[in-house]
């Protein structure tokens, strides 16, 4: 194995994090909110897998299966709930969404 | 055990007071006055224990653990006011029945004034501190609701709601400042703790707890700048006034003050703020007072001079000031509940309680006249009444003050001027001179409204004559309160002396205000210092204020659009970021060897590219696509690391979450604009300086640590690792077993979720 | 995998079963199956409860599947409360869930569901288990919180309780795996282990042949991790500065559901936030108590100032329940074993008044939610005498009158705060008892003192929804005069919780 070590991981890691941060935070579209978010979850798979090798442990692989399954559950109920709110609303826009407040 | 039935027994007569007025109708306040009647019997049989030095005591666990019993004791102070609040509450009873009789909700009244009447006692029999504080807070809240019985009329509502806020809101600070007594005091129980007085003075809380509990006597007592509500609180009917305002409620806070003077009194501290809160609220009642027109306005006011003069007396502290306050409050009880009560009967005969629109009805209404005068003679402080007593010995009191005495007995001798003058405006001016004409033509009143101030301003006078009766009463009290026994000599004359002629001047100079009232009321009017600047105007700023406050918060925080929640979120992870940055890790040292192999960086440099391509492209495919690139290079890296299995499930999972959206968005709009520049800019920024300080700080906590190199380990071990990898699938069935059961159920969950979800729409064709 | 360890997840067994029984009923039983929900679920709950009753006495002497599990008292005290939570609610759905003809057996699976997830955060030991026990109840929640079918304001609020949730629990993913890149450990006693011994430890999963790799915990790691779990479990027991989605999603969900999440989510989220940083951060106190000061004073003053210019109740009662995580995050920030009794206290005492006020809301609310406006409530009291006298013992009991549990929960709180010499904090959050007090006795004013404007139907209470008001009202009573026994349990749980600490056992 080439001398990597699990700080480059992380590094990515938190690059990949703060993308997905910034796709939440400028995007007004539902979707791509929730596409980054998926990032964020990539991110933290990044950071077990790594972890994982640095402590020669298998937890934060078995971890990381769990997240995987978890983001994609996310995903799913997310479009349901995208979905269902687009046919009472006909909107994904975030900046739409604002019946409730102060 | 006795004593706690006392208590207790009063919130069962409450609950079966309604039953009882239905059976016994026109008769129910005589039947109901039985009540407190027995109890004041049973009080008055105590005396002579509790004269000769002994303390009655009963205590049934409530929460141990806590520290929590409903302990009550009976000493010289708690007995005083048993004895008026049992008394009076007979008599108002009485009162009540007369006065409202034919109400539709006159049993419901009486069911509020006994839990009223129950909870007072409750709270000067206490000998637990919580205990103390729950009968308090009842005393609150069932005062709330006799405040607001006539809660058709707004005033009523408002005022009703008024009291409980500034009582509750003193209720709590006096119960912050008991808990804390506790616990500087090591315990719950007022005997134990009145004989740790020098202790708790010397604790660091001793400046927090008396803070917090004069918070809780001066909002209950109506001192000032707490004192606003009680004259709004003259909206309850007039039995509420006469029982809560003159002898009960109102004297809770002086209770607590008299109680607890053995353990927090004698300081610096209390003597300032108690005396000059006392000064200032005794002032400007009585210069208030003199200013209304409307009868009960005129003795709420006088009520809070009177309280102030109490609270000045036992701010001063010394035994002569604790005696003058004990009978103070005595001789207060008789004269205002009287003056209250007799309020209610010419309003009741009349139909107006305006003071200039009243005069002469000695003729129509002699007995309650008599009383009136009575009344008000002692109220004046004139001989041979109580009340002269009773002002003769604030006078000497005054005189021996620690220190500030001239400023003292000025302001003393003021406030009794005033209240002389008020005195003859409440109590003399409807009854002499000219016969004026009122709405309703009047007759004396009914047996059941005279008796009341009758009996209580005959006491008054009885006790002036015979001022050794009123004695073994007092020197209980006095006893209790001065944390020692000390002999009380009550007496008319005290031979001639310094304040016998402060008592003349007192006189005349009140004798002159009375004559010129008119002028000064006028001059008064013209200055409008009650509607500029009085505390009613500061507690509406105040409410208008939060308000004020409360409405930009939510406006603020919470506008109800996604991205400033989501904002909120990550400045604040900004924040807790960059703290535990420059506390923990300090700024961090680049790190030289950043050797990655060519393919490596390559990977993760399409893992970013793409992961910015998803978050920045326009079009729907493109995002999607670019999440899928971003997924199958994160699985690349699980091969990498020696997790192909990991690596085989993120490939199908991702490749489903693709398929996935790109259905999904086959039913949704284009992707509407980006949000503006401006907004763009500033949450880019944010999300940079988030993204860049978590990973500063990542780094700065690995470079501390050299020991993460594991590159040879990695390759020493891979033999191992392998061996570790094929038990991936055997660790989920096996070990994780229970984490695999929760995944299920995770799968399950969405299952139906999303399957429900989708569903309302086949449904909504159905929607009514 | 043994068959102690099963009989361990027995409760959590049952509820599992019970909610896929109850969702094959709803997918085959065509109209009328209906009835048979409730009683399947209810059924479920009891079995569920049975199950932990019958594990008595609770101590965490062996713990499950390798530690990931503990059934102690602290988790058979939240346990008992999630079922009772559970059967209120369900109890008190089922006039709503007819009236609205939401789709019966979904609801009441996914509410099963949600226990479920809830039951395990209770007891788990360990990081991914938490996780995933959040991640069950939290997807199930995001969708019944969106189940009023065809109203905008649900599918608004299911949107972002689930963005807002999703993106804070990606923030504490993020936070435990950091804890594990630090301490190499997921489980809380190992990490609390690490942490005190300043070294990573190597998981029971590393081949003994390895040498493990043994080092320093990087603190600032740690920091960050602890920053990052924060973030996650107080966006869930919604404390400032991460309440901005419980008003929106409260008071847009089907009003049993925010019962639900008001009382039961809260108290699971509590559960864990006490166990990872009573148990795994102890050790490390300092970093964290500030931040519990700081957001528990910020949450009593924003919860309660907002709550006074509210119309609508129920969005009255999600910024009060803000305010009420304030009250207990005082508690926990005294950081001790009375705190942690109070917590647990408090939480209970809570469940039960709030649900008592949402079955009110629910049931008065009518079809549709029409009626929740304050103004709907005027002259209540005169129309409805029980529905009003039980609401106004919950409001009391919100505001923290004596003789009511809500008193003694808010007692408890500020003695534990005292011991722990927070004066400030306890002075503070007492006078925030006063501003909320204000707006609970409006509704109390409203419904008793105002006449009422329009005719407003008040449907008959049904038996069930007139047993949740009843039980509701006499247990709160029952906590606010002989809180005893309660008080025990918690107090012993919450020293249970903290002695195996201190003996280190694993």
């Amino acid at each position: 194995m080439p001398p990597v070590t699990p700080v480059h991981y992380l590094f990515l890691s938190m690059a990949l994090f703060t993308i997905g941060v910034i796709g939440v935070l400028t995007r007004r579209n539902v979707i791509i909110i929730l596409i980054s978010i998926e990032l964020i979850f990539n991110a933290v798979n990044i950071n077990l897998v790594a972890f994982s090798s640095q402590f020669a442990s298998i937890s934060g692989q078995t971890f990381a299966i769990f997240v995987i399954v978890a983001a994609a559950a996310e995903a799913a109920v997310g479009l349901g709930i995208i979905i269902a709110l687009f046919r009472n609303k006909e909107t994904v826009n975030a900046d739409e969404i604002d019946l409730m407040k102060w | 055990m006795l004593l706690a039935v006392a208590v207790l027994s009063g919130f069962v007569m409450a609950l079966a007071a309604p039953w009882l007025h239905r059976i016994a109708r026109s008769t129910s306040g005589w039947v109901l006055a039985l009540f407190p009647v027995a109890l004041t019997v049973y009080f008055a049989g105590q005396a002579g224990r509790v004269a000769a030095g002994e303390v009655l005591a009963v205590s049934i666990d409530w929460v141990p653990s806590l520290g929590i019993a409903l302990s009550f004791y009976l000493d010289g102070l708690s007995l005083l006011f048993a004895l008026m609040i049992s008394g009076i509450g007979a008599l108002v009873v009485v009162y009540a029945g007369g006065y409202l009789a034919g109400h539709a909700h006159l049993g419901r009244f009486y069911a509020f004034l006994l839990m009223f009447l129950a909870s007072m006692l409750g709270l000067v029999l206490a000998n637990n501190v919580i205990t103390l504080f729950v009968f308090w807070e009842l005393t609150s809240v069932s005062s709330y609701l006799l405040i607001g019985f006539e809660h058709e009329r707004e005033a009523a509502r408002q005022a009703a709601l008024q009291a409980l806020l500034v009582t509750g809101l003193g209720g709590l600070a006096l119960l912050a400042g008991l808990l804390l007594l506790g616990q500087a005091g090591g315990s719950m129980e007022l005997s134990e703790l009145l004989t740790r007085g020098e202790a708790i003075q010397a604790h660091p809380f001793y400046a927090p707890i008396l803070l917090l509990i004069l918070a809780g006597a001066f909002t209950k007592s109506a001192q000032f700048p707490f004192h606003f509500w009680l004259p709004s609180a003259m909206e309850a009917p007039t039995p509420v006034s006469a029982y809560l305002h003159s002898a009960t409620m109102v004297k809770a806070g002086i209770y607590l003050l008299a109680r607890f003077n053995p353990v927090l009194g004698g300081t610096e501290l209390w003597f300032y703020i108690v005396t000059a809160a006392g000064a200032a609220t005794m002032l400007i009642g009585a210069y208030l007072a003199l200013q209304q027109s409307d009868l009960k306005r005129i003795l709420a006011y006088s009520t809070m001079s009177a309280l102030g003069m109490m609270v000045l007396l036992l701010g001063l502290g010394t035994e002569l000031a604790v005696k003058a306050a004990i009978v103070s409050i005595l001789v207060h009880a008789l004269y205002k509940g009287a003056l209250f009560l007799v309020a209610g009967a010419v309003d009741h005969e009349t139909g107006t309680r305006d003071v200039d629109r009243l005069g002469g009805l000695r003729r129509a209404m002699p007995i309650t006249a008599a009383a009136a005068a009575l009344a008000a003679l002692s109220m004046a402080g004139l001989p041979p009444l109580f009340g002269f007593i009773g002002k003769e010995m604030v006078y000497e009191a005054v005189f021996e003050a620690p220190t500030a005495v001239v400023l003292l007995t000025g302001v003393v001798v003021l406030s009794s001027m005033f209240l002389l003058a008020v005195a003859g405006v409440a109590g003399l001016r409807p009854f002499f001179g000219e016969r004026a004409s009122t709405p309703k033509h009047p007759h004396e009143a009914p047996l059941s409204l005279w008796l009341g101030p009758f009996l209580l301003a005959g006491l008054g006078l009885f006790s002036g004559l015979f001022p050794g009766a009123a004695g073994w009463l007092v020197s209980p009290a006095v006893a209790a309160t001065w944390g020692q026994s000390t002999g009380v000599e009550l007496a008319l004359f005290h031979g001639w002396s310094p304040v016998l002629l402060l008592s003349a001047i007192t006189v005349a100079g009140g004798l002159g205000l009375f004559a010129g009232r008119s002028a000064c009321r006028r001059a008064a009017s013209r200055l409008a210092i009650g509607s500029r600047w009085g505390a009613t105007r500061w507690y509406e700023l105040a409410l208008d204020g939060i308000n004020r406050l409360a409405r930009a918060q939510t406006r603020f925080l919470q506008s109800g659009y996604l991205r400033y929640y989501l904002l909120t979120i990550i400045a604040t992870m900004l924040g807790l970021t960059a703290y535990t940055l420059l506390s923990r890790a300090g700024l961090p040292v680049p790190q030289g060897s950043l050797q990655v192999p060519l393919y490596q960086a390559v990977l993760a440099g399409l893992i970013l590219l793409a992961a910015l391509a998803a978050v920045r492209l326009q079009t729907r495919l493109g995002a999607v696509a670019a999440l899928g690139v971003v997924g199958y290079g994160v699985a690349l890296i699980f091969v990498l690391f020696g997790a192909p299995d990991l690596a085989m499930t993120q490939f199908l999972v991702e490749t489903l979450t693709v398929i996935l959206l790109v259905l999904v968005l086959y039913h949704l709009p284009r992707f509407a604009t980006l949000s503006t520049r401006r907004e763009r800019v500033r949450d880019m920024a944010v999300a940079l300086l988030a993204g860049g300080l978590m990973t500063a700080l990542v780094l700065a906590a690995a470079a501390v640590q050299p020991q993460l190199e594991v590159s040879s380990y990695m390759a020493d071990h891979s033999a191992a690792l392998a061996h570790g990898r094929n038990v991936v699938n055997v660790i989920l069935v096996d070990f994780r077993g229970l984490d695999t059961f929760g995944e299920i159920t995770v799968l399950a969950v969405v299952g139906i979720g999303v399957y429900s979800l989708l569903k309302l729409r086949i449904r909504k064709g159905d929607r009514p | 995998m043994q068959t102690s360890d099963l009989i361990r997840i027995l409760p959590e067994i049952i509820l599992a079963v019970a909610g896929i029984v109850v969702m094959l009923l709803g997918a085959f039983q065509k109209q009328n199956a209906g009835r048979m929900h409730p009683a399947i679920a209810l059924l479920g709950l009891l079995g569920a409860a049975g199950a932990i009753a019958y594990q008595y006495p609770w101590r965490s002497l062996d713990p499950a599947f390798g530690g990931m599990l503990e059934l102690d008292a602290f988790s058979a005290f939240f346990h008992i409360l999630f079922f009772l939570v559970a059967a209120l609610v369900v109890l008190s759905s089922s006039e709503y869930v007819a009236q609205e003809r939401l789709a019966s057996g979904e609801y009441h699976a996914l509410l099963l569901f949600a226990t479920m997830g809830m039951g395990l955060m209770a007891s788990s030991n360990d990081l991914i288990m938490i996780f995933i026990g959040l991640e069950i109840s939290s997807l199930a929640s995001y969708i019944l919180v969106g189940f009023r079918r065809g109203v905008a304001t649900s599918s608004e609020s299911s949107l972002k309780y689930f963005l807002l949730g999703s993106f804070a629990t990606a923030f504490l993913l993020y936070g435990i795996a950091l804890m594990f890149g630090a301490t190499g450990a997921t489980n809380l006693t190992e990490i609390h282990l690490a942490l005190q011994a300043e070294q990573n430890t190597v998981t029971a999963m590393a081949s003994p042949q390895l040498t493990p790799l043994v080092g320093p915990v990087p603190t600032a790691l740690v920091g960050l991790s602890i920053a990052l779990l924060f973030v996650g479990f107080a966006f869930k027991v919604s404390a400032v500065p991460f309440q901005i989605w419980t008003p929106d999603v409260y008071q847009g969900a089907p009003t049993p559901v925010t019962a639900f999440l008001s009382t039961g989510s809260k108290a699971a989220a509590f559960a864990v936030f006490l166990r990872v940083f009573m148990v795994a951060l102890e050790g490390s106190a300092q970093d964290w108590v500030w931040l519990l000061w700081v957001s528990g004073l910020l949450s009593m003053v924003l919860g309660n100032l907002a709550a006074l210019l509210q119309t609508n109740i129920k969005r009255m009662l999600a910024y009060s329940s803000i305010a009420h995580a304030g009250y207990i995050l005082v508690a926990f920030t005294a950081h001790s074993e009375e705190g942690v009794a109070a917590v647990m206290f408090y939480l209970a005492a809570y469940a039960l008044m709030n649900i008592g006020a949402f079955a009110v809301v629910s049931h008065f609310g009518n079809r549709g939610e029409r009626y929740v406006e304050m103004e709907h409530y005027a002259g209540l009291g005169y129309r409805a005498p029980l529905l009003a006298a039980s609401m106004t013992v919950f409001l009391l009991s919100l505001i923290g009158i004596p003789l009511t549990g809500g008193f003694f929960g808010k007692f408890y709180i500020f003695r534990a705060a005292l011991h722990a010499d927070l004066v400030w904090l306890t002075v503070l959050g007492v006078l925030n008892s006063a501003i909320a007090a204000y707006y609970y006795l409006r509704v109390i004013v409203f419904m008793y003192m105002h006449p009422a404007a329009e005719q407003i139907p008040v449907e008959r209470v049904r038996p069930a929804m007139g047993f949740v008001l009843i039980f509701s009202m006499a247990a709160t009573f029952l906590l606010g005069i002989f809180p005893q026994a309660v008080l025990d349990f918690a107090s012993q749980a919450a020293a249970l919780l903290l002695e195996n600490l201190g003996n280190g056992v694993l």
